[in-house]
């Protein structure tokens, strides 16, 4: 299988320095969870150093687009479906981070570049599933709250995206950084389509942190109820009461959780 | 001083206030001793608590209110004919709509649903606009408290392309000024579909809406975007402040969307599987047993946690013995919690273990220190040995799940 790893100029959210993106580190150890073969990493722009960290995850070859970062999608799926990254035929999977860092981090660029392939797109991915499917079909784990996974059935070729929350962080080797090939291929992007109502109207400015609103549960916590020296029965009953009231205990009536 | 001040005599006040009975003597010192009460000087004693007692009446909205111009019976009547209506706002001709897609929940509107009607009302309420909720059918009465106007019942489907193109021709129906998603995980990717299939703009992840501005982080949350409004935008939970006002009356809706056609299925999503409590992250786990020094027994204890169907933790103590593994170890040093439920056996809650209870809403604690840090912390609080609390709970809890759990 072939892989395409996006990857995009991070910056560390503490220092502001360049930094590589979680999700597109994790992106590469889910690209070899899924048993890539041959792996590249595609940016939009002209190459720069930090990008190289990304190889010493395990991507040694990244091809930078020159020129592309007038219109990432087009510039993106123009390499992606023009053959030119591998030697035998198109890539079976794009990976990216499910948001970027840095940048306007809205994290739309992976879906705009699955409607622009046609591809379908798979989010929040953070494991291959092992279950038997369907040929040209891949079972993913997509994350949800509480440690929770969806199983999604995609066909291929697909786009994924990879949360921060993944737990398939490649190893950092730093000989392996030092042996990656970056290329960089001038393109040019004929149109730059603005998306219509979001103009450039707005303006940027330092983060305000502002107080979120309180939540009635949290106010309640604390100060609660006090049995000193029950019986061993009656504090068993209590507890057993109040995780019911709570609902993390299901009713002996109804059928347990799985 | 030109009349002569009469002297007061106390004991024949009190005598006055005597309560006749056998007995104990009993004087009703609120009872005046004399017909009416005159000052010293022969004027006549205002009573004003009286007089404002005369005063008082309920007003419209069921609060005190004073009426000092003599109509009280009939400032009285209008209060009890206003609450016998219920009044509800009706937005009959609309100037624009805004289309709302709740993530709904067990098929109820849940905290960040109300907060993303709260914010659709801000932004309606600036013109003549109505707020049509798009989703799994809701009671009428509940999305009317909510603020919302009209309902658009939406088939619920695995696909989520095939949830986009419907959505798509409520838009071509309707053609919203704006259309509101909570930005939470399957909102956040409805949203992202949706802008990318329409290419209308895209403002995620909003953290303060006006009318005329909405405010997003950005660059890495050091910075932050302020500009207009999009068609399209995401709200993060916990901004925006749900409606409180004058519930809302559904009305049917003008426009119906044409149905569209059947997707081609290229992807489908399944239902959502909970990890075993045994052996998942303690980050992630939902409900959290801790065992600390109060602890000995840790076949008790395994069995307890076993019979809660919870995800084991324990104290930096208890790890350091190696009783329990240190993959398990909550606090400073080990895992901070996102649970919504902790219960604590026989931990007495030093500063850094209390650190790993950073999100955790709910805690039991069972101690026998009173006046354990955790015992404050807690919202059940049980001052018993943990070693004898445990089996007891094992054996209350087998003998009403039984054979319902392995």
């Amino acid at each position: 299988m072939k892989a395409v790893i996006l990857l995009s100029l991070g910056i560390d959210p503490v220092s502001g320095r360049p930094a590589p993106v979680p999700g597109e580190i994790r992106a590469i150890g889910l690209a070899r969870a899924l048993g890539a073969t041959q792996m590249i990493g595609l940016h939009a722009g002209s190459a720069r150093s930090v990008l190289a960290e990304y190889g010493g995850y395990g991507l040694t070859q990244i091809v930078c687009l020159k020129g592309g970062e007038t219109d990432p999608v087009q510039a993106l799926a123009d390499a992606v479906k023009g053959n030119s990254l591998f030697a035998d035929g198109a890539p079976d999977l794009v990976l990216a981070a499910s948001r970027g860092r840095g940048g306007s981090d809205m994290g739309l660029l992976p879906y705009q570049l699955a409607q622009a392939l046609g591809w379908p797109i798979a989010t929040d991915i953070v494991a291959p599933l092992e279950e038997p499917t369907a040929v040209g079909e891949l079972l993913l784990a997509q994350s949800r709250a509480r440690g929770a996974v969806k199983p999604v059935s995609v066909m291929l070729p697909c786009v994924i995206t990879v949360p921060d929350t993944a737990r398939c962080v490649p190893a950092f080797v730093f000989a392996l950084q030092r042996t990656t090939q970056m290329d960089e291929q001038t393109v040019t992007v004929h149109s730059a389509p603005t998306d219509e109502g979001v103009g450039d109207n707005g303006m940027l400015r330092p983060y305000r942190r502002r107080p979120k609103l309180i939540s009635g549960a949290s106010k309640d916590s604390g100060g609660g109820q006090l049995m000193v020296d029950p019986e061993p029965h009656e504090a068993a009953r209590a507890i057993v009461t109040h995780l019911r009231a709570l609902g993390v205990l299901p009713d002996p009536d109804q059928a347990p959780e799985a | 001083m030109n009349a002569i001040r009469l002297r007061r005599d106390p004991r024949a006040e009190r005598a006055a206030r005597l309560v006749p009975g056998n007995g104990r003597l009993r004087y009703d010192m609120s009872a005046t001793p004399y017909e009416r009460m005159t000052s010293p000087s022969g004027r006549l004693r205002r009573d004003p608590r009286a007089e404002r007692q005369r005063l008082l009446t309920t007003g419209r909205d069921g609060r005190a209110r004073l009426v000092r111009s003599g109509l009280v019976g009939q400032m009285t009547g209008i209060s009890t004919a206003s609450a016998r209506t219920v009044k509800k706002i009706r937005v009959e001709k609309p100037e624009f709509f805004i289309v709302v897609v709740p993530d709904l929940p067990d098929g109820r509107l849940d905290r960040a649903d109300r907060q993303l009607l709260g914010a659709a009302r801000k932004l309606a309420d600036g013109g003549e606009g109505a707020i049509v909720v798009v989703g799994a059918a809701v009671d009428a009465p509940s999305l009317g408290q909510a603020g919302a106007d009209r309902i658009l019942p939406l088939a619920d489907g695995s696909d989520p392309d095939a949830r986009v193109a419907e959505l798509v021709a409520v838009m071509e129906a309707l053609s919203p000024r704006h259309v509101l998603i909570p930005e939470s995980e399957e909102g956040a990717d409805l949203a992202r579909r949706l802008a990318a299939r329409t290419r209308l703009g895209l403002l995620p992840g909003i953290e303060v809406l006006g009318p005329k501005q909405a405010i997003r982080p950005c660059g890495a949350g050091r910075q932050e975007w302020a500009g207009g409004l999009a068609p399209l935008m995401t709200l993060a939970p916990d901004r925006v402040p749900a409606w409180q006002g004058e519930e809302h009356e559904i009305l049917p809706l003008e426009k119906t969307p044409v149905p569209s056609g059947p997707v081609q299925a290229r992807m489908r999503v399944g239902a959502i599987r909970s990890p075993d409590p045994a052996t998942m992250n303690l980050g992630d786990a939902p409900f959290v047993v801790a065992a600390g020094r109060g602890v000995t027994d840790f076949e008790s204890f395994r069995a307890t946690v076993k019979a809660l169907h919870a995800t084991p933790g324990a104290s930096r103590v208890v790890c350091d013995n190696g009783d329990m593994p240190r993959a398990t170890q909550v606090g400073a040093s080990g895992t901070i919690l996102d649970a919504l439920c902790y219960v604590a056996m026989g931990i007495a809650g030093a500063p850094q273990h209390l650190q790993g209870l950073g999100r955790v809403e709910h805690v039991v604690a069972v101690n026998t220190d009173l006046h354990a840090a955790m015992v404050s912390r807690a919202g059940l609080a049980i001052i018993a040995d943990a070693q004898a609390v445990m089996p007891v709970l094992c054996e209350i809890l087998a003998a009403e799940y039984g054979e319902k759990r392995p």
